[in-house]
This record gives structure tokens, sequence and C-alpha cells, in this order.
């Protein structure tokens, strides 16, 4: 026996060998590299059930004519690992992983501090005060508080107990350390007046100076005059009113100038809409001693806004205090809020003017993005993403563009003015809901738009878009995401969740 | 079956007291005179008034001296009851008119001096006219009468009516008297059962195939059945018998598989007789159907069904005992080779896909379909970042769905240094690495050059993975070349654990109901070895198990009872010993009371161990006989509280011992894992029949109301395992009840046993219900990880796969496949100690039981022959009358074509006969020779 026909198969294709059985089993290995082109040391060669291994003879396999061996191994490199290992979420840290995840935490129910931690999340949403907040270093006040609080929350993964912000809180307020009526605990508190309470709070807090545009201001000349305070800046409108006698027209009317935080929304029978009801708290009967005919008389107040912050704060008059019952009642009303508020109805005649190119002009060009985004839907991506990324870039440019044009609109003034909103238009991005039948029980949920407190920094313009559609829960400790139709379904009108403070942001040019 | 029983009974049961004064008053009646008779005669018409005359008349003459007279008299009643036309409800007339004379007659037929024959003549007509009077009381008179009577009429003769009283008053007698302890063979006994064939033989003929079954069953002599059918009612008779299966008591069951078998086998219905064979467990009946037939085709069919059951090829040889290997092979054509071994499983799998139109990857995405769940899910996915977890749950989703097809886009083919395996950490790696098995399964030439590379990986995980997917490609594959134990020898001594592992555990699934005793040899040191860790010998000891499932093979069973008395109670205390009692007890599965006498040894051993160990052998023996016994005893031992005050009790007593207080401690922790398999064992034993099945529901109803933590852990697990593969509706709800409980163990394993019910269906519905628990359990690891496992498992080959271990019309029961969900279904019992920590690849172990659902049809030259069929809901045609439809809303498809659990096929032409019985999986066709195309004749 010197030389046998067999047949060697290397994965599905055979080749057809002579076996050399004096020959050790290498030379058959060098055989089969050749034909196979696989390396001798990473070859395996298995003949019914046993390995040939180098130093094996012969005898032990007794191959016979016609036998199939089977050859393992690969013509080509081994696989590689990637060349950097990868970072598992399970290994970070809670720093890391508050990065990581992106997801906000939640704050920590101290006993029925809900209406707080509410206020705070929505709070949270304004990346100014963020900021305005970073550069504070002032004396120990609620407002380093708020800080501390607001640095510790992007800090970390879990929730965070709100300790030391809500003792100087309570300080600050005696009102919030009430204990309940029925004993065990602090009382639930009306989350309106928690925000009140804050923002007053904040009135010390520094602004943000003006970004120097250009070189001549490299200088510091207009950054050294003094800015002024956040709030006036960011939270801050300006209500002009008219007051007129109904008894005396002729007699002059009076105009007064007032600072407001938010706009109330007073809710009576005909409030179906959040604009009536605002525009019902502007359009206000007082009486008041006339001077022309030297008795009471009913004057009507007219207001109207003639500074819009970008910031506007919109407050639903849920609850009203009942005498027969000597409690704060609650109006369950259903009370439709826009996702996309126009503000210029409550603008005085002068700011709507100064508002009016650019706003229709903002209206055009989101049509125009609109028709966009659904021909980019349409078309289909490429193996390798190329043509998405083409896409991508072209939205870009076009985008860049209608911003360059945008800016050229707006009104000198305004654009001095910081924190003033350029357009008028406003979209929601924070609520705070109340559950329950009055103000002083039930539950406070905050919500807060997906990209209002995870500023997305990379992914298309369409991944952006679709980011504003999801809201994050806020139900103290607990944060989960819920789509935009929940928030919708935030109106009132039942038991469920209502709508109490609505934070509004206006729309910025890009 | 006792039906019929019942029905005979409850017709003589009138008012004894009520009949004797009717009777006395007739009497009376009679004593008048026929003045009397004229009277009444105004409800007779003329001619029933006749009849009674004539009647009269003959009893007259039986009462009188005269010898000559009896026999014409005798013989004129007779004609008169045979020919006696009366509707079917009522008595017929003669009878009735005859039942005042009864108790006269009854004398007379004591005094009768007139010939034998004649006396068997009388004998005859007492018989029949027993019929009407016989009460419970009065004793078997029919066929005490009958069997007086020397020469009796065949009893066919008498009608209907009175063959069904006699076959009741057979199987009432033949019962008393067995027991009172007459023997068989006693003569009286003799003639009982030639009566009862005598019987059985009438009710063949007259379409009564049931009644002859359930007479010959009572008789205890089923075997003579086989001689007394024909080609017309073999088919019902076998049907019916083989139902009966489930609900009989050993050893009936087995008699009645044997007459069925034999039954089939003269009726040279071969598919059917080796299937039962094969349900048998009978090696040598086996090998004696696959011999018979001269049709190659027929062979190659034969051939079909025993790669199908995964029976040990080593059966086929002439002599099992010395076969060791697949030796027998050699010796056969090797076209039959090719089918016996599944060589082209992955062959005609692809195929199947490519027409289905599945054969591109899916990615996880196209699974989880994540943008259709409930938004609050969607926060886990972070950019950028890889959770260890989700990735090694997307490892099984993306193994599963792309099983067998060995394209997808995360393992199989991927760039460079782009392979999902380094996506998963540590442990996780070797699940990775393993799942290349899955996706290449049963493609051993391309895969196993595939897994190979990574043989060389620095990463031990990954090695140990690869070695374990060189087994996991092998399932239910045999090859020539036989890599697996020739690349997985050599890793079983090497010193690292996780490599050892991988490659036990390899040997486990590619040799699975083989019987190879070259894998005994080397796997059974390893469960000797004392000094081995627990975990590496209870391995050996499970893929021991699965190599030599249902084979009662003693030399491991010794080995496995020895280690269980020798080993260190302590060590016996690992959560590793369990899969120790659960080799031991796949060895035993299916095969009955094989198993008493491991379990009586089992009985002797004090560690808590043997008690776990007793219960899985129990249930593993009597798995899908749906035996009601063992139902009540399992749930017997769910009974028991374990109640916390005992275990606390126990380190009080002894708190200075420090560490041995502990260690006592978990011992009395894991002593109530008893219960949960006790629970599985439930389902285990209910599941091979629908009655069972759905009769278990209820009690684990219950047990979940009422149970201890640990057996409503085990109470979903259960559910899964008894509707495997087959999403009904109202199990779906339940188990959706249970994936919201409070104890989130109870919750992951609902929603696994979702995933199990689900498997390979693409069923929405479901698929839906685990995108909302997804949603739901976003923040729960655990929770989240089996959902997606669930996920994965619901589109389990895109859809062309089941994990239901019954197979051939439900008939036949994979032993590989129980062991495998088995094996599953007790890593989750304690999931957080094997699934959800760092042995998630016992997955794996589904894979024995997954086979494609499909029915491919082949020309006699095997290659694929498309025709039309229809597939509809499978219909229960046992016991129907004429040619019922078996299926029912069916729909006609071209083959290839799935068929889900509970469906059917049956060819919509005739151009084609099938060698197969049943259509299912993979069939060959022959030409019908009497076929002539219609279009022809255009």
């Amino acid at each position: 026996m010197v030389s046998i026909p067999v047949t060697v198969k290397h994965g599905p294709t055979s080749h057809a060998l002579m076996l050399d059985t004096t020959q050790p089993p290498l030379g058959f290995k060098g055989l089969i590299s050749d034909v196979t082109g696989v390396p001798v040391d990473r070859m395996k060669v298995m003949l019914r059930g046993k390995v040939v291994k180098d130093e094996s003879s012969w005898d032990e396999f007794k191959p016979k004519a016609g036998q199939t061996f089977m050859v393992l191994g690969s013509a080509t490199e081994l696989p590689k690992g990637p060349s950097k290992p990868v970072v598992f979420l399970e290994d970070m840290n809670d720093t890391q992983l508050a990065g990581a995840l992106r997801m906000p935490v939640g704050l920590v129910n101290m006993g029925n501090t809900c209406y707080m931690n509410a206020t705070l999340q929505l709070l949270r949403s304004v990346p100014e005060l963020q900021i305005a907040l970073g550069s504070y270093n002032g004396a120990p006040s609620l407002t380093s508080a708020l800080r501390d609080l607001y640095k510790g929350m992007s800090e970390t993964a879990d929730a965070v107990p709100p300790l030391i912000f809500l003792t100087l809180l309570r300080q600050a307020n005696p009102q919030f350390a009430e204990q309940s009526r029925s004993g065990g605990g602090y009382a639930q508190q009306d989350a309106d007046e928690c925000w009140q309470q804050i923002v007053t709070s904040l009135n010390t807090l520094p602004g943000i100076k003006p970004v120097p545009k250009g070189d001549v201001d490299m200088d510091g000349a207009s950054s050294s005059a003094p800015t002024a305070h956040f709030l006036e800046q960011y939270m801050m409108g300006q209500m002009s009113k008219t007051m007129t006698c109904d008894a005396a027209p002729e007699e002059p009317s009076t105009h007064t100038i007032e600072r407001i935080f938010k706009l109330d929304c007073n809710i009576s029978i005909n409030t179906n809409f959040m604009l009536s009801g605002i525009l019902d708290s502007l359009d206000q009967k007082i009486t008041k001693n006339s001077p022309s005919l030297g008795r009471e008389a009913v004057y009507t107040e007219k207001s109207r806004v003639s500074r819009l912050p970008e910031y506007l704060t919109v407050h639903m008059v849920r609850f009203y205090w009942r005498r027969d019952i000597s409690k704060k009642a609650k109006i369950m009303r259903k009370v439709k809020f826009p996702f996309d508020f126009d503000a210029t109805e409550l603008a005085t005649p002068e700011l709507a003017k100064r508002l009016q190119p650019i706003q229709g002009r903002i209206r055009e060009i989101e049509k125009e993005r609109d028709e966009r985004r659904k021909v980019r839907r349409k078309t289909k991506d490429s193996a390798d993403g190329s043509v998405k990324k083409e896409e991508a870039e072209k939205e870009h440019a076009v985008r860049k563009e209608e911003k360059e044009e945008l800016e050229k609109l707006v009104d000198t003034d305004l654009q001095t003015d910081i924190g003033a909103s350029l357009t008028g238009l406003y979209e929601l991005v924070a609520l705070v809901t109340h559950k329950g039948a009055s103000a002083d029980s039930g539950h406070y949920i905050g919500w807060v738009r997906k990209d209002a407190v995870n500023r997305p920094t990379n992914g298309s313009v369409d991944d952006l878009e679709a980011e504003r559609d999801v809201w994050y829960k806020f139900d103290d400790d607990k944060v989960s995401t819920v789509d935009k139709d929940k928030i919708t379904q935030l109106e009132g009108g039942g038991e469920d969740s209502t709508a109490y403070i609505l934070l509004y942001k206006t729309k910025r040019l890009d | 079956m006792p039906i019929q029983e019942e029905a005979t009974v409850v017709v003589p049961s009138e008012d004894p007291v009520k009949s004797k004064k009717e009777e006395e008053k007739e009497k009376e009646k009679l004593a008048d005179g026929k003045d009397d008779n004229k009277g009444e005669g105004e409800e007779l018409s003329e001619e029933d008034l006749q009849l009674r005359n004539e009647l009269e008349m003959l009893v007259e003459r039986l009462r009188e001296p005269d010898h000559s007279l009896y026999k014409p008299a005798l013989e004129t009643m007779r004609g008169l009851i045979r020919t006696s036309t009366s509707s079917m409800t009522s008595v017929p007339k003669p009878l009735k008119f005859l039942r005042p004379y009864y108790p006269e007659l009854q004398e007379l037929y004591e005094k009768f001096a007139g010939s034998v024959e004649d006396k068997g003549l009388f004998a005859d007509i007492l018989s029949v006219l027993s019929m009407t009077y016989s009460t419970p009381l009065a004793g078997h008179t029919t066929l005490t009468y009958r069997l007086d009577s020397p020469h009796p009429s065949p009893p066919g003769d008498w009608g209907h009516e009175y063959v069904l009283h006699l076959a009741s008053e057979l199987g009432a007698e033949y019962s008393a008297r067995a027991d009172k302890g007459d023997s068989p063979s006693s003569p009286e006994m003799q003639k009982l059962s030639e009566l009862a064939e005598e019987c059985a033989k009438w009710f063949l003929g007259h379409n009564a195939e049931a009644d002859a079954v359930d007479l010959l069953a009572e008789c205890e002599c089923i075997g003579k059945l086989a001689d007394l059918v024909d080609t017309v009612n073999y088919a019902r008779v076998g049907r019916y018998m083989v139902s009966c299966v489930s609900l009989l008591i050993p050893p009936d069951d087995i008699a009645f598989l044997r007459t069925a078998h034999d039954i089939y086998l003269r009726q040279s219905r071969l598919p059917e007789a080796i299937a039962l064979a094969i349900r048998l467990n009978d090696p040598t009946l086996i090998r004696a159907d696959f011999n018979t037939p001269a049709n190659p085709h027929m062979r190659q069919q034969l051939a079909f069904i025993i790669a199908r059951s995964q029976i040990p090829l080593v059966w086929l040889a002439e002599n099992p005992e010395e076969a060791a290997t697949d030796d027998v092979l050699t010796s056969l054509p090797e076209d039959l080779v090719s089918c016996l071994s599944n060589i082209n499983l992955s062959t005609h799998f692809k195929a199947f896909g490519k027409e289905l139109g599945v054969t591109d990857p899916r990615s996880l995405e196209d699974i989880y379909k994540s943008h259709l769940e409930p938004s609050s899910a969607r926060s886990v996915p972070a950019q950028g970042v890889d959770s260890a977890r989700q990735n090694l749950a997307g490892t099984f989703v993306n193994a599963f769905v792309n099983v067998g097809f060995g394209n997808d886009k995360m393992i199989a083919e991927v760039e460079e240094g782009q392979s999902w395996i380094y996506k998963n950490k540590d442990h996780g790696m070797m699940s990775a690495a393993a799942s290349l098995g899955v996706s290449m399964l049963w493609d051993t030439e391309v895969g196993l050059g595939q897994i190979d590379k990574y043989t060389y990986s620095e990463e031990e995980y990954i090695k140990a993975g690869a070695f374990m997917a060189m087994g996991i490609l092998h399932t239910s594959v045999r090859t020539e070349i036989d890599a697996p134990i020739a690349l997985l020898t050599e890793q079983i001594e090497n010193k690292s654990v996780p490599l050892r592992t991988g490659a036990i555990v390899g040997l486990g699934f590619a040799y699975a109901s083989t019987h190879r005793s070259d894998v005994l040899a080397i796997l059974l040191p390893l469960v000797a070895e004392e000094t081995l860790t627990m975990s590496l010998a209870a391995l050996a000891a499970l893929s021991l198990g699965f190599v030599f499932v249902g084979s009662c093979n003693g030399e491991i069973a010794g080995t496995i009872l020895q280690t269980m008395m020798e080993r260190e109670p302590t060590q016996l205390t690992d959560k590793w010993s369990r899969f120790m009692a659960l080799g031991l007890a796949l060895l035993y599965l299916g095969r009955q009371e094989a198993a008493d006498a491991t379990i009586e040894t089992l009985r002797a051993i004090e560690h808590p161990l043997a008690k776990q160990a007793q219960i899985l052998v129990d249930i593993c023996a009597y798995a899908g006989t749906s035996n009601v016994l063992k139902v009540q005893q399992m749930l017997h031992y769910c009974t028991d509280h374990i109640t916390k005050e005992d275990k606390k009790d126990e380190p009080a007593e002894a708190p200075a011992e420090g560490s041995a207080g502990q260690a006592n401690e978990e011992k009395k922790d894991d002593d109530d894992t008893f219960q949960a398999f006790a629970v599985l064992g439930i389902g285990l034993v209910a599941m091979g029949e629908d009655v069972g099945a759905e009769m278990s529901l209820r009690t684990f109803n219950h047990l979940m109301h009422y149970g201890e933590p640990i057996i409503r852990r085990a109470v979903p697990l259960a559910l899964g395992l008894l509707s495997t593969s087959n999403p009904q509706l109202p199990l779906l709800d339940i188990l959706s009840k249970y994936s919201h409980d409070s104890d989130l163990d109870v919750a992951a394993n609902s929603i696994f046993a979702m995933g199990l019910i689900g498997a390979g269906t693409n069923n929405a519905r479901l698929a839906q219900m685990l995108r909302q628990l997804a949603g739901y359990y976003g923040k729960e690891p655990d929770c989240l990880f089996v959902t997606r496992v669930a996920q994965g498992l619901v589109n389990a080959g895109k859809g062309t796969v089941t994990l239901n271990p019954f197979f051939q019309d439900r008939g036949m029961m994979s032993l590989p496949a129980v062991a495998g969900i088995l094996t599953t279904l007790i890593a989750f019992i304690d999931a957080k100690s094997f699934i959800l920590d760092k042995s998630h690849w016992m997955l794996y172990y589904l894979i024995p039981a997954m086979y494609p659902r499909f029915l491919i049809t082949l020309d006699e030259e095997l290659k694929p022959l498309p025709i039309t069929v229809r597939v509809g809901q499978a219909v229960d045609v046992v016991g129907q009358a004429g040619k019922p439809r078996t299926i029912s809303g069916f729909q006609t498809y071209q083959t290839p074509v799935r068929l889900a659990t509970t469906e059917r096929a049956e060819l919509a032409t005739e151009e084609y006969i099938p060698f197969a019985s049943v259509l299912e999986g993979l069939v060959i066709l022959e030409k019908n020779p009497g076929w002539e195309d219609e279009k022809m004749d255009i």
C-alpha cells in the first residue's frame, strides 16, 4: 500500500488527493495545504471521529480508498477583535452613567414635596438658568442651593434627595413647613406658590452677559456695563396697562407699566382654550374712586404685553378659595393648551408690529421644512447610507441660509434686549400637572420635553425633530418617557393629571 | 370507551318491584282466560293479538310433556323473534308478549326434558328473552343461557341490541371473575374470551370498531384483534386504539400499542407501524419494520421518520449491543444513510426559507420594533453606549431568529473586527460564540469551518463558546466525519473550566439520543471523579442524560447514584447538583415503570438532592403519558408548606456553629426546590394529551393562588411546557396576567413561557404583548432581558421552526426535544443562579427541540416536488363514522408549506400518493398510476 485515492473536504468544496501512507501525516497535510491554502499549523484533519495529529501514525486510522477527510481551518486571516475594548453600561460608575444614558434623574419625595419636585424639574428645563446658576457664586442662599442641587442632579443616575434646598426653602418661606392637618408630616402645598417663591428668590441672580459681537466689543466696553438680572432677561415680561373709566369716557386713561413673571389663565364657565383664559385675565373691570366723577366708578383695565421674555410661564388658575367650605377648590374644567403658542394677540400693537415681519417668514419656512421632511422620508437610503448623509448636509445648508435670512428680519430693538423673545412664537417645553381635588392634596408631576433637558448633540435633523415628540415624566424619583399624545391628554376635564403650570419657550431663529 | 357499557346497563334497570307487580297482573289476566283477553284486545291490533295468541300457544306447548312438539315450537318461537321488525326504540313485539312468561319459561328450562339440541335452542331463546328481563340482581342471565347452549347460533343473528347487551355482560362477568382470581387460562375464562372474540368480529363487521376494541380490552385479549381486522376497518380500529392509549393504565397501553402496531404491519402501513414501534421504544420492532419494505422509497420515507424522531441509529444494527458507534450506517445504501442521518436537513431548510421569502437575515430592530413599543421603553437604548445585558439579549435574539440560515449580520457574516461576539462581556462572549453554532445549525460543512476560526481566539470564553457551537451545530444531524467527538474529546481534559464546560455541553448536544458508547467512555469518568467541581460533573451527567435519553442505561444510572451517595453533602448542595439529578432522570424519559428501581434507590439517600432526583426521575419516566395518578402524586408534593419558621429554627438551634449554620440554612432553602420540579412534572406528564392539559390549567390556577413562592415561580414554566409553540389564547391571557406579577421571578418566568408557547409562530398578538412588556420592564434589566429573549423565540427561525416536541400528527414525542426544553425550564426555576447569571448559554438547550415546521414533498429522486396541498386545523376524527374530513377551515398552498402545531395537511390532488401516513416534514410522493390528467380531455 503506497498511495490511496482519498477525498478531502474543506467546507463545501472537495478535492481528490493521493494519500501516501508511508509518509507521516505532516506530509499529507502539506499536500492539503497546497490545494486548500490553509496553513499547516492552523489545520485540523479528521477522519471518522478522530483528529489526524502530526505525530500519529496512519495505522490508527486504517485509511481506505475513497474515504473522505475533513479539513478545518481558514485560508484567510483569523477574525480579530475590535481594536479598542467595548465599554459597557454595567461597568460604568454613576457619573459616567449619567453622561451616557442622558436620562435625567428624578427627585426623591421628602414627604409631600412633589409640588416642589415638579416645579424644580420645570425650572430645570431652562438652560439659560443653568448657565446663570453655574456662574453664580454669591452667599449661601436658596439660589446657591438650587445651583448645587441642579449640579448634583447632572452627575448621577440615581434619584436625588433635595434635602438642603428643601430646608432652605422652608426657612425662607415658613408656609411650606406647614404640618398636615391630619397629622403625619408636612402638608401638601400649591405648586404655583412654590414656583413664585423660587422665582422671587432668584431675583438676585445675575443675568447672562451678552455675547460680544465682532472685534469692536472685544475690549469689554459693553460687557463691563451692568447686566440685568437673569429674571429680568429671560422670564420677565412687561405689561402695559390702560385704565379707562366706563362711566366717564372723557376722563383721560391712565397708563402704567408693570413687570410680570407669569400670565394667569382665568378659567370661567366659557373658557375652552388657554388663550381666551389669558385674554380674560388681561381685560378686567375694577371699581375705584374716579377723580373726575368724585365717586366710585367702574373702570376697564386693559393690559397688553409690551415685552415678551424667552420663557413664558402660564399659570392655569384652577384653584380658588371657597368660603363655604374654607378650602381651596379646584376647577376641573378642560382647557385646551397649544403646543405652539402665538403670543402676539397678547402683545401691545407696537410690539405686534415689530414682530410681524419675522413671524410671517417663520411660518413660511416651517411649511417648507415640513414638505422637505416628507420628501426625505420617502427617499430610500442606499446601502452605505450615503444618500441620507448627503440629504442631511443639504438640509443643514438650507437651514443656515434660512437662519441668516431671519436674522435680518429681527427688529433692531429686540436684538439688543437679551432674553426677549424675538419672534413672539412659543412652543411648550415643560409643564406641571396636578391630580386630585384640591391644591393642598393630590399629586404634582413634572413633564419636560426631551430636548429641553438633554440638549441633543448629534444626530440628523429629522432625529432631532423626532426628539421633540418625546417627553419626560418626572413623577418624583420615577422618571419615564411618554409620547406627545400623553401630554395632550393633560388638558383636564377628568380625575387624571391636569395641566397647572405651563412653560413656553420662544421659537429660535434656527 | 365505556359509554356503550353504561348505556346497556341503563336499559334493564327498570324498577324490579314494579315489573313484578305488572307480571302478576298479567298472570292474573292469563288465569282469567280468553274472555279477559278480549277485553284487552281493544288496545291491540288484530295482528298483534294473533301474534300473542300464537306465542301463548307455543309456550303452552312447551308446558306439555310431548317432547316431539318442543322442537317445532322453539323453532317457531325463534323465527317469530328474529323476523319481528320493530322500530329501534321499542321492544320487539314477540319479546314484549313473551315477557310475562319468562319466569315460567325459566322453570320449564330447568326441568326441560327434551333433547340436548332442543335444550340449546331453548337456552338461546331464553338468552334473548332475558335481555328484557335481566336485572342487576338477577345476574348476567343473557350470558349464562348463552353459555349453556351447546351450539349457540351466531350472536349477530339476534340483532345489534342483543350483541351489545351480551358484550356488556361479558365484560362485567370477565372482570368479576378476574377479580375473584380466576386465571385467564381456565376453561370458563377461555370460553368467555372466545365469545368476546366472536362478538368483536361481529362488531368489526358492522362499523362498531370502538365496541370491538372495548370488549376485547375488557376481556384482556386485545391481541386477538390483529387477526380480526381487515383492510376496510383497520384504519378506524388503529386510530381508536392509539387515541385510547393515553387513557389506559399500564400494561394495557403497551398492549394496545403493540396490537395497533401489529394491525398496521399486517396491512403494510409501515409509516404508522414504525411510528408506533418508535413510541414503544422497541429496537427490535423498529429494526424489523425498517427492514420490511422492498420498495426503496418506502424505506427512505421510514428513514425520514426515524431521523425526525432521533432514535439511536445503533438500533438498526443487527446486534445493537455490539455496535458501538454509527457503524451500522456503513452497511446501508448511501441514499438511506443520508436520509437517516439528516444530512440534507440544512439544504431543505434553507430552500424552504427561500420559498417563503425569509432568507434575508433579520436585525434586532426588526424583531423588537421598538418604534411600536410604548415610548417609556425607548429610554433604554442610549446612544453610543453598549449595555452588556442588552447586547447579550441581542445575541440570543439574533441566534434564535436567524437559526439555521447561516447568514445573520451580527455573528456569521460580519466584517473583520465587527463581530458581535466582542460586544459581549466575558461570559457573554461564550454565549455569543456559541450562537454561531445556532446560526449555522445543521449546516455541518460550512459551519465547522466558520466556527473553527474562533477556536484560535485568545479569549478563553470565545474558545469555549466555539466548542459549544461545534456541538450545537451537529444537533439532530449525524455525519460520517463525526467531527464533534474528534474535536471536543481533547478539550475535556483541558484545565480551563469554561473550555471543559463548552466541550462537555457540546458533546451532549451533538450526540443527543444516539446512545453512543464512545461518548459514554469520555464523559462517565467525569461524573465519577469526586474531585471535580460540581458544575462540570453535573454537566457531564446532564450530557450523558442527553446522549442516553430514555435508554435506562444502568451503568450511567449507577455511577450517578454512587456519586450522590459518596460526594460530600455540601457539594451536593451546590446549585449545579440538580442537573446531575436531571441527567439521571433523562435516562428514564418516557420509560414509565422502568424507573421504579432507581426511585427506590433514591429513597435510601438522605440528602435533599435525592428527593429532587426522585421527583425528576418520576416525572421524566411518565412524561407525556398524561397519567392521572402521577399528576395527583405531584400535586401532593406541592401541598407541603415548608414554612419560614421551619427554616429559621435550624440556625437558631446552632448559632455558634457559624459557617456550618449558614450552610445548614442554605440547605434548608434548597429544600423546597423539589416542589418546583413537581409543578413542572404536572405539565410534563399532562402535556401529551389535550384533555389532561386543559385540566391541569385549573390545577395551576390553584397553585398560583395558594402556592409557595417557589411553586408560583414554576407554574408559568409548566404552562409553557404544556403548549410549546402553540399560542392558545386562554393560555396567553393567563401568562400575560402572570407577567405583571409582583414577584419579579414569576414575571420573568411568565415572559419566558410566553416566548415558549409562541416559539417560531410569529404570533402578532404575542409580539404586541411582549413589546408592551418591554416597555413596562424598561427599568428592570432581568425582566427586559427575558422579554427580549422571548421576542427572539416568538420569531425563531423567522417563523419557520417549532419547539413542540410532538410530531407525526402530535402522535410521537421527540425525547431529545423534551429533554432540551425541560433542561431549560429547570435552569429557569432558579433563573437568578443560571440564566440571569453567568450560565445564560443554557438557553441553547432549546436547540435540540428546534425543528423546521415544514412540509416538503419530494419525488422519487428525493428532489423537491411542488404540488398543491390543503392546510387546515386538525380535526379529531377518532370514532367518527364514514370518511370525515380531517381538517377544517383549510387553505390551499403549493408545497413547501409551513404547518403550525395544530394544523394538518392533505394532498389537494390525487395525482400523487404519499408514502408517509402523515403529511409532515419530508414526504416522498409517488405518481398515482390511476391518475389521468384532466387537461388531456380538453
